[in-house]
């Protein structure tokens, strides 16, 4: 009997509940996709969804952690759209590539909206999918190339080069790589001397440091694919005093990156800038999800990342690791890439 | 010559056919005990003879610093493995306190001054919670692979959540310090590595918890029976790779400076690979601090090796993983009926 009137209560609650909300006009769900918040860059992207959801009182958020799992990130987004209806919207940083067709299927089924960071398969366009509003990332090649293009004209143009490599088979770590690639084909007398995927991890990067230095004698810069490597690489550059001797690049721009750079010991870092990649991806979900905005012309974006060097990392730092960035996510082209070259201009350069 | 033995075996006595079991049983003890010792020794004079830069001093002490973290993990993992257990949970631990410790001493984040306090109280948090989770896998009879990937789980989102999502660079010049100096020409880490590994063979090759540790791996039951109390044994193998852990946790933080979980991932399955190669059994009660220190050495080489010749990632995958199957091959007692445990 007990439980019987438990039961009663609970289900006067939930429809009391839901009475209240619809009563308050609509409110839309913000799921935020990330792998973990075990990552500075990861947990920035997060902020950058919660910031936005915040800058709304129609919108309610949970952050969703994949753990880089695929399965986990559809059951996910399953289990937010049974809760929520078509009144739930997603912004996703997925788990892999291959993901990002299932992510925009559930969508779609569902008359979910979603945004896409960083992976983009080929063939799956927004296009395509009324459910799939955008596609954003930084330029993972532009961010290649000019951290490349400064390590080596810090060297003057000549000289030593060794690579710390990112994670196989990943996009970011691919397109880092060919804009290296085509920054090194652009400078004739810079030898590349050996290149190691060290799977972003601080701990292989350093070792991996510490065997070059053991085999080859003059060793100019050392170009990494993401800051922990290149944090990994300084740590074994310490050691023999050769910090701020051998040039060292990041990229991403975590806390730790910015210190270095602050050191000297740190070249430059690309501050791929979270906050604005998930909040703008956030914001333009939203504004199909609620009919603002029927359906974006260009909805491939390219967004804003800077080149952060001793000349300009004291601001950044102010803004992106003391503070919290602040957006008018209304103003939507504001996260679009300007001060760059894009990869098709590069492209077309050559 | 091989029929004729096959014949003459199936007419033997039960005890003519006990005693060629033994000393079949001894030769494969035997391969299982020198072979990696030979192998190492064959590969360290190959590799010097390949390339000139693979014995060098520097390059030799970069080996020795780099085997630190390993090695005093490996140690650990030398107990669970004698045991038949596992112990999953050592990546979360390291991760938990290198970054606690990061936080608690000078460093870029907060204004914590802790001193010694700041590496002894996390260190013991570890040893605390290695005991928590072998009074779970005795008392609630879970398997270890599961409670310890639960537990190693639970303290790496507990590391996390101490750290905001934002890790910690050391700031102590004490730690600064000791990550650059060296006696005798190695690293200070690789002989806090060393002495660590002495203490793990004095417990196993001499007390009596060592001589619980072999007997409860080779037949718990008969452990059980002949008054050893396993469950206290098995606790105590599990705050020993705790504090293995721990202290593995450590100098990772001296090594990189930045207190994160990452401190301690993807250093487990590297152990257990150096500890197969060196020829512990992943089925308890055979190996030793011996295997342990071989299995390092041949696992450090190799890797170091490949890297100095510029092989190839893919091949360097695909080596490692031939060298496994190879490694375990040798160990597994053949005489067994069934396939696996």
């Amino acid at each position: 009997m007990k439980k019987l009137m438990a039961l009663l209560v609970a289900l006067v609650l939930t429809f009391s509940l839901a009475a209240v909300a619809s009563a308050e006009g609509e409110t839309w769900y913000l799921g935020i996709l990330v792998h973990s918040l075990d990552n500075e860059f990861w947990a920035q992207e997060a902020n950058g969804g919660i910031l936005f959801a915040d800058s709304k009182d129609d919108v309610e958020y949970q952050v969703l952690i994949t753990d880089g799992d695929d399965n986990k990130e559809i059951q996910a987004i399953k289990d937010f759209i049974a809760q929520y209806g078509d009144h739930a919207f997603f912004v996703a940083d997925p788990a892999s590539k291959a993901n990002t067709a299932n992510i925009v299927e559930v969508c779609e089924e569902a008359g979910c909206h979603v945004t896409i960071l960083w992976h983009h398969a080929d063939g799956l366009e927004p296009a395509d999918f009324e459910s799939f509003v955008a596609h954003m990332s930084p330029d993972d090649f532009v961010a290649g190339y000019n951290t490349a293009k400064t390590l080596f004209d810090l060297m003057g143009g000549e000289g030593k080069v060794c690579a710390l490599y990112g994670n196989q088979g990943e996009d970011s770590a691919a397109n880092r790589y060919a804009g290296f690639q085509a920054a090194l084909e652009e400078y004739p007398n810079i030898e590349m001397l050996d290149m190691q995927v060290a799977s972003w991890s601080q701990d292989q990067a350093m070792s991996f440091t510490q065997t070059w230095l053991a085999t080859y004698e003059d060793i100019d810069a050392i170009w990494s694919a993401n800051d922990t490597m290149g944090l990994g690489a300084i740590e074994a550059l310490k050691l023999e005093g050769k910090n701020g001797e051998i040039l060292v690049n990041g990229c991403d721009g975590i806390a730790a990156a910015y210190e270095a750079i602050e050191a000297g010991d740190m070249a430059c870092t690309i501050a791929n800038n979270g906050y604005l990649l998930m909040g703008y991806g956030a914001a333009y979900a939203y504004e199909v999800a609620t009919g603002a905005v029927e359906a974006f012309e260009n909805p491939v974006i390219k967004t804003q990342a800077v080149l952060v060097t001793a000349d300009n990392v004291a601001e950044y730092k102010a803004m992106f690791i003391d503070g919290m960035p602040e957006y008018d996510y209304t103003d939507l082209e504001f996260c679009v890439l300007a001060s760059y070259p894009s990869f098709a201009e590069l492209e077309a350069a050559e | 010559m091989n029929i004729f033995t096959k014949r003459d075996m199936r007419n033997a006595t039960v005890a003519e056919q006990f005693v060629a079991r033994v000393e079949n049983e001894s030769r494969n003890s035997l391969i299982r005990l020198y072979a990696p010792m030979i192998l190492l020794v064959v590969m360290t004079i190959g590799f010097s003879i390949y390339d000139s830069h693979f014995f060098s001093v520097k390059n030799v002490v970069n080996i020795l610093g780099q085997m630190a973290v390993p090695l005093i993990l490996a140690t650990g993992l030398t107990f669970v493995l004698l045991i038949g257990s596992i112990d999953l949970s050592v990546e979360g631990v390291m991760g938990f306190v290198g970054s606690c410790i990061s936080l608690l001493i000078i460093n870029s984040r907060n204004s914590n001054n802790w001193g010694v306090w700041g590496v002894v109280v996390p260190i013991v948090i570890g040893v605390v919670y290695g005991a928590i989770t072998g009074i779970l896998h005795v008392k609630l009879r879970i398997a270890s692979f599961i409670i310890t990937y639960a537990t190693g789980t639970i303290i790496s989102g507990i590391a996390v959540l101490l750290y905001e999502s934002k890790p910690a660079t050391v700031k102590a010049q004490w730690m600064i310090d000791v990550s650059a100096a060296s006696f005798l020409g190695v690293p200070i880490i690789t002989w806090i590595a060393i002495a660590f590994f002495l203490v793990g063979c004095v417990l196993l090759n001499y007390t009596a918890f060592g001589r619980a540790v072999y007997a409860i791996g080779d037949n718990e039951a008969a452990a059980h029976a002949s008054g050893i109390n396993v469950d206290r044994v098995t606790v105590l193998v599990f705050m020993f790779s705790g504090l293995a852990a721990s202290l593995a946790g450590l100098v990772a933080l001296i090594r990189l400076k930045l207190g994160q979980v990452s401190l301690g991932v993807d250093q487990m399955f590297p152990c257990i690979t150096a500890l197969v190669v060196g020829g512990t059994s992943l089925t308890g009660g055979k190996g030793g601090m011996l295997q342990t220190i071989v299995g390092i050495l041949i696992y450090m080489e190799l890797l170091n090796f490949l890297t100095i010749i510029g092989v190839h990632q893919d091949y360097k995958k695909a080596i490692q993983g031939i060298i496994i199957i190879v490694a375990v091959a040798l160990t597994l007692t053949r005489t067994r009926k069934t396939i696996s445990k």
